[in-house]
């Protein structure tokens, strides 16, 4: 069926190559971690106490902005009050660590926390967790907003911790320095927890919760239409994120041995955003590229401030020249290179070959589809969908009457009518996007016109969209595993029902090609794919056919045809191509200006003299057809 | 009874404040989905402009020292041009952005500008006294108002009403409404980006220049981040009210000004100082009830 | 890339390379005094003039042939007004060899560089903290502070408009920003009191209010039922002055006192024709402070940095070096603990700032007295000095409130 056509880079190699998916897949974390280790040993021989000062101080930072991009990174959304969960890390810590006599003295803390003091890892761990706990509690409410409010709600949230532990003077000693903090942070120690905060982060973003939240980055309409959850990934991710800010901010006050919340305020949250951005948003390597880089050029900067030996001379800037630096380097970073100095991109890897699991993956698929032939289907049990009597109003305007609409998993369905007859407007209102203002969407007997878009896509609804809608920065392997991650599978499944789709539509060659790069008709093919690997039983396809000449349309025909037997799925038609339409659909349903006119048949609607009114038109297009 | 009215006074002339700079963020948002925070900073700016750049403690007025329309006039041209001159270097490289790398933006001017104050005028508050005619007592029906307050809520409808006018009567300022309701049509039809941009920005510079003047009158010392305050209960103001929507904006400003007023008067006063808590919890609950604001506009939201 | 990492590699190794230059210098005999204060950032404006006063101490001790024969040399590291950075810049001066230690004349700006010298159990003072917790307590056991606690200087104006003034009843406006001006009032509310007087209203602003007309309404509505001899105002910077201006803006010409924030008289540019108002201070600005040392002093510091001194807390300045001396020369030797254990013993030591105490439990002065100053038409004089006969409640002093 499908030759090795595959890319150069893949070769097919005997044996189990653990060692090196294991490698690949903690790529990052190496690479990064032994830049730091280099790093750090250096100083530890080079530098002298205040440099390694310095240097500790860097590594709490990366720690930071790992946590701040665990969030912002995989979900696109910026939380401008991130910081906050690291003065509650850091507060919280400092209940528990804090000898009870200097707790005594400052605080009055109840019983249980003014009368322990407790190891220092295990506190960690608790302050860190409760960080998160908060976190969640406060994304809860935050992440039911759409856009800009989310960001705008961060930095509301920020004020209120802020005011609210300024002034809760019993536990936090208001806004006065809570000093007696135990000081045990070295460098050594800040290396273990960014090694901490690598590894977890790359769990994460190489997990389905990871690859999920990534997905609805890159377009959360089209990440929702594919059963992602993405509110539920947006607060756990949120969650995570806060903790390592809340380790972050514990460690920044176990290095100094003292904490306020004033230090914990916008020009800190806008030094880390600020490292996040000119790193690169998008990626691990992105966080820590940044926080070194601002942190380096940053203390050069303090450097000339304080006067730098350079030749012969002293260059001394004026004080504050650090400050205008960073702000200009950041301005400068969003104009030229908005996706920051690593684009966006992780470290590459740099070995010629792919591991073998994917060729392996793509292997089984093949021979999957060989072995079940092209007439088996993965269920067979007939499913119905039905819209009795929708009416869709905006504002008055009716947009759909009274429209009925009925097929099952077996069967391909054209909905055809001019432009502004309603068709999108439908598709919107059977999967959930829009809700009928009148009359009912049932699905196997089930009535789910009150039902959201997430409820719909587990009934076994999916879609295209006439913009596409692909998640730009994944690949194609990963734009349908994350639409089989959305109907509920996991990891390997997920993965095994991507190739398996891949192979059936012919796109397994550019699986690992990245979305944004496809050719204009791969997109479309694509999206479809995804749509599929959700292994609906009802698939809306949106004008799949825009764009394509006779031959490409004649490769859909062919494709859409073997839908319903392959997957079981049945297929609406959404078109503007007659030739598609007339040569697949085993009916073809007419609407104009909200109401169906008609209802049959290819050759029987050719010749619907109503249809022929509203939408055939010209003698050019009657040919065609 | 007299209390009551002062408390009434009190809160429209901080409400009147907090809408002229809600008005100026709404203005720039309304075209640039762009929420400037460096708005402040043109409050700011604005302030240190009537003095001479020095880092001496004590304040040279000179600017301020003019004639007081003299002052008015060179105070809202400075800003003016500081308002598009940053429009041009910050945010024209970034337009058509996603509204939060805006935002990111606006933060690095910010943070560019209190810190360039520092280094020219030193990081300490420095005494002055602005208009000091205006600081004086007029009975009003038998109870004695502060004439700045007054003016301070005359200016604001004044302005408002010229501002309406701008917008419905001139050609620029109805581009202007063109432009913030949809972008890409209003330049098909002719309405020019840059010009529409930069005459938005001109506004809301003006409008930075006359909260500025007030508040220095009243507040009577400069400090580096002295728009600080008034920005974040201008954006606090312009969430509530609805972005992009200038009636919205000033809406909001009257909001927020009544409520603060309202908390201080009525909360105890172990509590009092949480005020900024309550203040904005709410705006969490408006973000969440209703996230367009009080005011919606159509154009802020997405099609699927 | 490869270019980032590049970069990278090259800014680290130039920070390696500069971090050479901040090893310890080569040894001499000079006894080393490290500054960790804010050369950078708005806390420069009380660090500055304070230090360049110990600078001026420093000068006057070498004339005079140094301390145990040696001489005292100043080495510097900028907070930045940061407290991250001042723990670093602690750490600098370490690493320059300083043997004792100066701060932030703040607790919070000075809390990272003292725990730092705390922790190399070097004596470390603040050159005007006015928090007990920048003491033995808070940061440790070797930290110490020239100034009196807030709450000492908040009685004293209590005490004195009590008992020499024989005002009566007081309004009082707080601002909770921050500790000091909470210390302010605890002490003032508690020591007036204490004296006889009524507190016959209270209210709270906060520094950053963009009007006080709410607070003002309140006042004038309760002050016309009971009329108040003063108003006494807890707060610091430009808020203060603000509140002053509006204050005087709304009609009120009840007296106004106000804590040492409100030094010197360049700040009443901003309240034309300002009378009746006191501040407590460390000494009189105005050229007529009756000891001539002070008088002297100020001069002097107006001639080094280049401009009138707006704080007279740059006095402290000049006392932590002549401390640091005094405690050096009798113990003998630079050792950290022996110098500590004769500056536990101070008692009633004449220092420039007045007579200073310090015990193993107290590192700061609760009952140095303290100058009050007026304004008569905007301009400053001096008007008495006075001290509290009891120390304030020991809880106040560390707990404010």
């Amino acid at each position: 069926m499908t030759t090795a056509t595959s890319d150069e880079r893949m070769t097919m190699a005997a044996g189990d190559d653990r060692p090196l998916r294991v490698l690949h897949y903690f790529w990052e974390p190496l690479v990064l971690g032994l830049f730091l280790l280099g790093a750090t040993l250096f100083i530890n021989v080079c530098g002298g106490t205040v440099l390694m000062f310095t240097m500790t101080n860097i590594l709490i930072e990366v720690v930071m902005v790992i946590g701040l991009y665990i969030f912002i990174g995989n979900s696109g959304i910026i939380a401008f009050g991130h910081i906050t969960y690291a003065m509650i890390g850091a507060y919280a810590d400092a209940w528990l660590t804090m000898t009870p006599f200097k707790k005594g003295f400052a605080l009055s803390l109840p019983g249980f926390l003014a009368n322990n003091q407790f190891p220092m890892l295990p506190a960690a761990i608790a302050a860190g967790v409760f960080s998160g706990v908060v976190a969640l509690i406060t994304a809860l409410p935050l992440m039911r907003m759409r856009g800009i409010a989310i960001s705008i709600g961060t930095f509301a949230v920020m004020v209120i911790f802020n005011t609210v532990y300024a002034n809760w003077d019993a536990w936090t000693f208001g806004a006065s320095t809570l000093v007696g903090i135990p000081i045990y942070v070295n460098d050594w120690v800040a290396f273990g927890w960014v090694i901490a905060a690598l590894v977890v982060a790359t769990l994460y973003q190489k997990s389905r919760f990871g690859l999920a939240l990534r997905a609805s980055r890159d377009d959360a309409v089209a990440a929702r239409a594919s059963g992602i959850r993405v509110y539920r990934e947006r607060v756990l991710a949120f969650g995570l994120s806060a903790a390592f800010m809340g380790i972050g901010g514990l460690l920044k006050a176990h290095f100094i041995g003292s904490i306020a919340v004033s230090a914990f305020w916008i020009p800190e949250t806008f030094i880390l955003i600020a490292m996040l951005m000119i790193g690169g948003q998008r990626s691990l390597t992105g966080a820590v590229v940044g926080a070194v880089a601002v942190s380096v050029i940053t203390e050069v900067l303090r450097q000339f401030e304080a006067g730098l030996q350079v030749a012969n001379s002293t260059v001394q800037m004026p004080h504050g020249f650090s400050e205008l630096g960073l702000a200009v380097m950041m301005l400068a970073i969003l104009i030229v290179r908005s996706s920051g100095l690593t684009n966006g991109r992780e470290v590459p890897w740099p070995f010629a070959r792919r591991t073998n699991a994917a060729e392996r993956n793509r292997a089984e698929a093949v021979a999957r589809i060989e072995a079940s032939g092209p007439g088996a289907s993965e269920a067979t049990a007939g499913s119905r969908l039905e819209a009795r009597d929708i009416s869709v109003r905006f504002d008055g305007l009716a947009a759909i009457s009274n429209l009925n609409l009925s097929m099952g998993n077996n069967e391909i369905v054209g909905l055809i009518g001019p432009n502004g007859a309603g068709k999108t407007t439908m598709v919107n209102v059977l999967t959930g996007f829009q809700q009928a203002t009148e009359g009912d969407v049932i699905i196997n007997g089930e009535t789910v016109t009150r039902l959201g878009p997430l409820q719909r896509t587990d009934r076994g609804v999916a879609r295209t969209f006439q913009a596409v809608r692909l998640f730009r920065d994944l690949t194609v392997l990963e734009n349908l595993e994350a639409a089989a991650i959305g109907t509920g599978l996991a990891g390997a499944a997920a993965r095994k029902r991507a190739w398996d789709v891949l192979v059936w539509m012919n796109l397994d060659h550019k699986a690992y090609v990245r979305a944004n790069s496809l050719a204009y008709g791969d997109e479309r093919r694509v999206g479809l794919a995804r749509a599929l690997a959700m292994a609906p039983r009802f698939v809306f396809l949106d004008e799949p056919a825009a764009g394509t000449n006779d031959a490409e349309c004649d490769e859909l025909m062919a494709l859409i045809a073997r839908i319903p037997k392959r997957f079981g799925c049945g297929v609406l038609l959404i078109e503007h191509n007659m030739r598609l339409v007339m040569g697949v659909c085993d009916r073809i349903c007419v609407i104009d200006s909200g109401s169906k006119i008609a209802e049959g048949a290819a050759a029987d609607i050719q010749r619907h003299p109503e249809v022929i009114r509203a939408y055939l038109g010209t003698r050019s297009e009657k040919s065609r057809a | 009874m007299q209390v009551i009215i002062q408390n009434i006074i009190d809160a429209l002339s901080l409400g009147s404040l907090f809408a002229l700079t809600a008005l100026g963020i709404s203005l720039v948002f309304g075209i640039m989905r762009l929420v400037n925070f460096a708005h402040g900073d043109f409050i700011s700016l604005g302030a240190y402009a009537l003095i001479v750049p020095s880092a001496s403690p004590t304040a040279i007025m000179y600017i301020g020292n003019w004639p007081a329309l003299a002052t008015i006039v060179a105070i809202c041209a400075i800003l003016i041009l500081i308002a598009i001159v940053c429009e041009r270097v910050a945010f024209k490289p970034l337009r058509g952005a996603d509204p939060s790398v805006l935002m990111i933006a606006s933060f690095a001017v910010s943070y560019f500008i209190q810190n360039a104050i520092i280094m020219i005028y030193g990081g300490r508050s420095k005494g002055v006294d602005l208009w000091p005619f205006l600081q004086v007592q007029v009975p009003v029906g038998g109870i004695r108002l502060q004439l700045l307050q007054l003016v301070t809520i005359a200016s604001t409808i004044i302005l408002l009403g010229l501002l309406t006018l701008f917008l419905h009567k001139l050609p620029i300022g109805r581009q202007m409404r063109a432009a913030s309701e949809n972008f890409t049509m209003a330049r098909l039809l002719g309405v020019r980006a840059n010009f529409v941009i930069a005459a938005a920005f001109g506004v809301s510079g003006f409008l930075a220049a006359v909260v500025s003047l007030l508040y220095v009158v009243q507040r009577g010392t400069l400090a580096y981040d002295v728009g600080a305050p008034l920005v974040m209960a201008g954006f606090v103001a312009t969430v509530i009210g609805g972005m992009g929507s200038v009636f919205g904006a000033v809406l909001g400003g009257f909001f927020v000004g009544i409520t603060n007023v309202f908390f201080q008067v009525m909360l105890p006063v172990s509590i009092r100082a949480d005020r900024d808590a309550f203040v904005f919890a709410f705006v969490i609950l408006i973000l969440l009830i209703r996230p367009s604001g009080l005011i919606k506009v159509k154009s802020v939201e997405e099609r699927v | 890339m490869r270019r980032t990492a590049l970069w990278l590699v090259g800014g680290l190794a130039t920070l390696g390379l500069a971090g050479a230059s901040y090893s310890a210098q080569a040894a001499d005999n000079d006894i080393v005094i490290g500054f960790a204060i804010a050369q950078s950032g708005w806390m420069t404006q009380y660090d500055g003039p304070d230090s360049k006063g110990a600078l001026l101490a420093i000068d006057d001790i070498n004339a005079k042939g140094g301390v145990l024969g040696r001489k005292l040399r100043a080495v510097f590291a900028d907070t930045k007004s940061d407290q991250t950075e001042g723990a670093k810049a602690g750490q600098s001066v370490l690493a320059q060899g300083a043997q004792f230690m100066v701060v932030s004349c703040d607790y919070d700006m000075g809390a990272g560089a003292a725990t730092v010298g705390n922790d190399a159990k070097i004596p470390t003072f603040s050159l005007c903290a006015s928090d007990a917790k920048m003491g033995v307590q808070g940061i440790g056991p070797y930290a110490f502070s020239m100034n009196d606690s807030s709450v000492t200087i908040g009685a004293t104006m209590g005490h004195w408009a009590a008992t020499k003034k024989g005002w009566k009843k007081a309004y009082v406006l707080h601002d909770d920003t921050i500790e000091y001006s909470k210390g302010i009032c605890s002490g003032f509310k508690s020591y007036f009191q204490k004296d006889g007087g009524t507190i016959v209203g209270d209210d709270v602003f906060k520094q950053d209010d963009a009007s006080i007309a709410s607070q003002i309404t309140r006042l004038k509505d309760v002050t016309a039922k009971t009329p108040v001899d003063f108003i006494e105002i807890c707060s610091y910077g430009g808020g203060d002055v603000s509140a002053v201006k509006q204050i005087r803006a709304a009609g009120i010409m009840t007296p106004i006192t106000n804590p040492d924030s409100m030094d010197g008289d360049d700040w009443t540019k901003a309240i034309p024709n300002l009378n009746d108002h006191y501040a407590t201070v460390q000494a009189s600005l105005f050229g007529d402070d009756p000891r001539p040392f002070v008088n002297e002093y100020f001069k002097r510091l107006e001639k080094v940095t280049g401009q009138k001194p707006t704080s007279s807390l740059a006095l402290a300045g000049y006392s932590v070096i002549e401390a640091f001396a005094l405690a050096i020369n009798r113990a003998g030797v630079t050792d950290g603990d022996k110098v500590l254990a004769e500056l536990n013993k101070f008692k009633d030591e004449p220092l420039a700032v007045g007579p200073t105490s310090y015990t193993a439990d107290l590192h700061i002065s609760l009952t140095r007295p303290y100058t009050i100053v007026g304004i008569k038409d905007g301009k400053g004089y001096f008007v008495d000095i006075v001290g509290l006969p009891d120390p304030p409640p020991m809880q106040l002093i560390f707990k404010g409130q």
